[in-house]
């Protein structure tokens, strides 16, 4: 059928991608995914002041549930931040991912932060890749606010802390129930 | 909450050590890891809330 092969070539750059590439495309996408550490947990958190006692939180949190929590500036080497992201993703067994601060920045021009939903975005397809490899959760400070901001995400419970440290670290027990963790105190 | 009160008061000395304000950096993060470590192994989670 000559029409559907020129359509379906239509999505190949010339000269890019040769014909003997395939063979070694698909070699790659066959291999086994690198491994993780069942133990590690992936946080996609803003780098800012005004997080930074939650960010300690998280850190304090997360230890306590005998986890280890990794961030992308965590990581030394030159490599690209995105490329330095996804192998953070691919070798975490969890991932934290907090909403709370996707708003628009005080300094002009007022834009809205886009890197958090990305990196979740790519935790998520991770997730449908290798369900078994990797679990993700959301956290927000304020309930409801996630169906007006990622309506998509309708039906994913997000864990909220209300952007305090006694109610992250609450929620962190929730979240990862630990057989060290003592009965919930109110 | 103890173990959060413990890092957090730790926080000066650890910046200063590395010589930068910015808590995100990699070598503070690394400090912030082995204190919230050490604090992990004194207080059980959930303690003092």
């Amino acid at each position: 059928m000559p029409f559907l092969r020129k359509r379906a070539n239509a999505w190949i750059p010339r000269g890019r991608l040769t014909r003997a590439a395939w063979p070694r495309l698909r070699r790659l996408s066959q291999l086994p995914p690198p491994p993780f550490n069942p133990k590690a947990i992936f946080l996609n958190i803003p780098y800012d002041r005004d997080f930074e006692s939650l960010y300690l939180a998280y850190i304090v949190g997360i230890y306590q549930l005998d986890l280890v929590p990794c961030i992308a500036s965590g990581i030394p080497g030159g490599e690209r931040r995105l490329d330095r992201i996804i192998s953070l993703i691919q070798g975490c067994r969890y991932s934290i991912h907090d909403l709370s601060r996707v708003e628009l920045s005080a300094t002009p021009p007022a834009t809205p932060r886009f890197n958090m939903p990305l990196e979740l975005g790519l935790t998520i397809t991770w997730a449908k890749l290798h369900p078994s490899r990797h679990t993700w959760f959301l956290w927000e400070s304020e309930p409801r606010r996630l169906q007006k901001s990622i309506s998509d995400l309708d039906g994913t419970d997000p864990y909220i802390h209300s952007g305090t440290v006694a109610g992250l670290l609450t929620e962190l027990r929730n979240a990862f129930v630990s057989k060290h963790a003592p009965p919930w105190k109110r | 909450m103890a173990s959060y009160r413990l890092v957090q008061g730790e926080v000066e000395s650890v910046l200063r050590g590395a010589g930068t304000r910015n808590l995100y950096a990699a070598s503070v993060f690394k400090e912030l890891c082995y204190l919230a470590l050490k604090a992990a192994r004194l207080h059980a989670p959930g303690e003092d809330d």
